[in-house]
């Protein structure tokens, strides 16, 4: 089974029930800390980045890295500054990652919530679709749709959320369904509150701690999406710098310049490696029934 | 069994036509091929009416559709626009190296999740399981692609002990294999140990230790077998997010596979090559994933009484 369907049953109030090694609270800095990073690379690029992301020095080609210098990271085949390019590549890697989690995660949870509280027909359709989009094969899907739609940021993340709305939808349904018959659920039908008031003040927060688990990890992974399908030329427009098509520029140089070939899945890795480990963190601590 | 058989079979079946529909729908969203075929010459209206005859597309789209599955159920999957070739012949060219990664990669990412996990869930909280847990984490934090260039880079450019890329003999195997190994092992072997430190805790391990067994056989015999369920699952499903893994791979490593096969058709509009790809790599991830549900109904009595 996958995490997704891992997690379910009543969650128990977000209270660790003994304290945590200490270990596990210096990863959850350590990635709160990359995420901060990336974070703040996005927001204050201009004021960050030494130079503009596409300024080429073309007397300074395929510079290597050396601190102190104008190009502290090395400059790429047309005379690039590597870590300016770096730094305003987070842009794309954040955009996509937070949005298409966004998209797919409010979608899946809506339906997961109506097809949960009241079951029938509504639940038996959500769920034969979510069966059918999850059998899909991710890339199969992006292939086709990047072929019919072409490539663009917009379009990687309409593909991402149309692909992950399913893992959302059927987390929460089984934890709607787990409080639905709940005595405190009952209870506020018996005193006649409203359903829409229901799900939205009493199962909805329920659901809350899987799906910010799910949805943590999931930018995690949908950023190491994007950088693969723009690499395959599948994603952001090349003229934008982004860490995906930073590494499809560096290929042809990878015997002469290994730096241009190494920052760029560097920053990758460190970023999503923070999202990680704050949903490892989030998941330890929000969802206790799971090993 | 017979009634669980034939509803995970129409299952399969049904998300195979809706895959099926949806590329054949799509791919014909992308353009008049006849219009395509000029490639920015300007053909009369006469030429491209000839043209969309000869090519079947100026039939309503349900008799197209209907069309191309009849013919790819006698193994026609039609021919290139580019090449002119059968889009069959392509595919069974290029399959053998695409089974050839996917298959390595998921005995390397066996290989190395089994014994890593087993360890590290019978050494909790070790310096071997933390170890392991961080490598997982860095594993499962690279990106594929940059993973393999990094691997060409000191072990191909660096140490010159394996060829960089293309698909030429065993030792060409060796670095796109271990690559797509590695990123699957990492989110296995977390799996492999959350599911043995499930099953360790159960009052049968305790009944086995308490018979005297010895302590090697009680965690293979009795934890791992039973861990194994999950994992036999997880794995199944994992060839759908392998495919991701091959395709980029394939495309780092110079690899002629099926996933160049696809990227290059979509580049160059080969509508019938994209179509055809798209339909036999679902197939192929379909069938797998109704083996896994079918292989867990044995495996596990229990599912086919609940489904």
């Amino acid at each position: 089974m996958t995490a997704t369907q891992a997690v379910s049953g009543p969650l128990p109030r977000a209270r660790p029930r003994h304290r945590r090694p200490i270990g596990l609270r210096l990863t959850f800095i350590v990635g709160l800390g990359l995420v901060a990073l990336a974070t703040l690379s996005a927001i204050a690029a201009p004021l960050l980045a030494p130079h503009a992301p596409d300024a080429a020095d073309l007397g300074a080609r395929l510079l290597p890295p050396r601190l102190g210098t104008l190009y502290p990271l090395g400059t790429d085949a047309i005379g690039r500054d590597l870590l300016s390019r770096i730094i305003y590549g987070a842009r794309v890697s954040l955009e996509v990652g937070v949005l298409s989690v966004a998209a797919s995660g409010l979608a899946g949870t809506c339906l997961g919530l109506l097809a949960g509280y009241y079951g029938g027909w509504w639940d038996e359709l959500a769920m034969r679709a979510a069966d059918l989009q999850l059998s899909f094969p991710f890339i199969l899907f992006a292939i086709v749709v990047i072929a019919v739609l072409g490539p663009g940021l917009s379009r990687i993340v309409l593909v991402l959320a149309v692909t992950q709305w399913a893992s959302y939808a059927r987390l929460v349904r089984s934890e709607t369904l787990a409080v639905r018959e709940t005595d405190y659920i009952q209870a506020a039908r018996a005193i006649g509150l409203a359903d829409r008031r229901i799900i939205w003040r009493h199962v909805l927060p329920n659901a809350l701690g899987a799906v910010s688990v799910l949805a943590t990890l999931s930018v995690a992974n949908n950023i190491l999406l994007e950088a693969a399908l723009t690499f395959l030329g599948l994603g952001v427009d090349p003229s934008i710098p982004s860490w995906g098509g930073m590494l499809a520029d560096s290929r042809n140089y990878i015997q002469t310049a290994w730096w241009d070939s190494t920052f760029p899945g560097l920053a990758i890795m460190l970023t999503v490696m923070g999202f990680n480990l704050v949903g490892d963190w989030l998941r330890d601590r929000l969802t206790p029934d799971v090993a | 069994m017979i009634r669980f058989v034939a509803a995970r079979a129409g299952g399969a079946a049904a998300v195979l036509a809706a895959i099926s529909l949806f590329v054949a729908f799509g791919i014909r969203l992308t353009g008049d091929p006849a219009v395509v075929l000029f490639q920015g010459a300007a053909p009369s209206a006469e030429d491209i009416k000839r043209i969309q005859h000869a090519l079947g597309t100026d039939r309503p789209f349900l008799a197209q559709y209907a069309g191309f599955v009849a013919a790819a159920l006698h193994g026609d999957l039609g021919t290139s626009f580019r090449s002119g070739q059968p889009v069959a012949g392509l595919i069974l060219e290029r399959a053998g190296p695409t089974l050839a990664l996917g298959l390595g990669g998921m005995l390397v990412a066996l290989a190395a999740a089994f014994p890593l996990g087993a360890y590290a869930a019978t050494h909790r909280n070790a310096l071997a399981d933390f170890l392991i847990r961080v490598g997982s984490l860095l594993g499962l934090s690279f990106p594929n692609f940059w993973l393999a260039i990094m691997l060409i880079l000191i072990v191909a450019v660096r140490l010159r002990w394996l060829p960089p890329s293309g698909y030429s003999g065993p030792a060409s195997l060796v670095l796109p294999c271990v690559t797509l190994g590695v990123i699957l092992a990492s989110t296995l072997v977390r799996l492999v140990r959350a599911s043995l430190l499930d099953t360790l805790g159960q009052p049968y391990m305790r009944t086995a230790r308490a018979k005297g067994l010895r302590e090697g056989r009680v965690v293979v015999r009795h934890g791992l077998r039973n861990a194994l369920l999950p994992v036999v699952t997880f794995v199944g499903l994992q060839f759908g997010a392998l495919l991701g893994g091959v395709v980029v791979l394939e495309n780092v490593f110079a690899w002629p596979g099926l996933g160049q096969l696809a990227l290059q058709a979509v580049t160059y509009r080969d509508y019938p090559v994209v179509q055809g790809v798209v339909v036999v790599l679902a197939l192929g991830v379909v069938l797998v994933n109704l083996l896994v549900d079918l292989s867990y109904g044995l495996l596990n009595p229990r599912v086919r009484v609940s489904s």
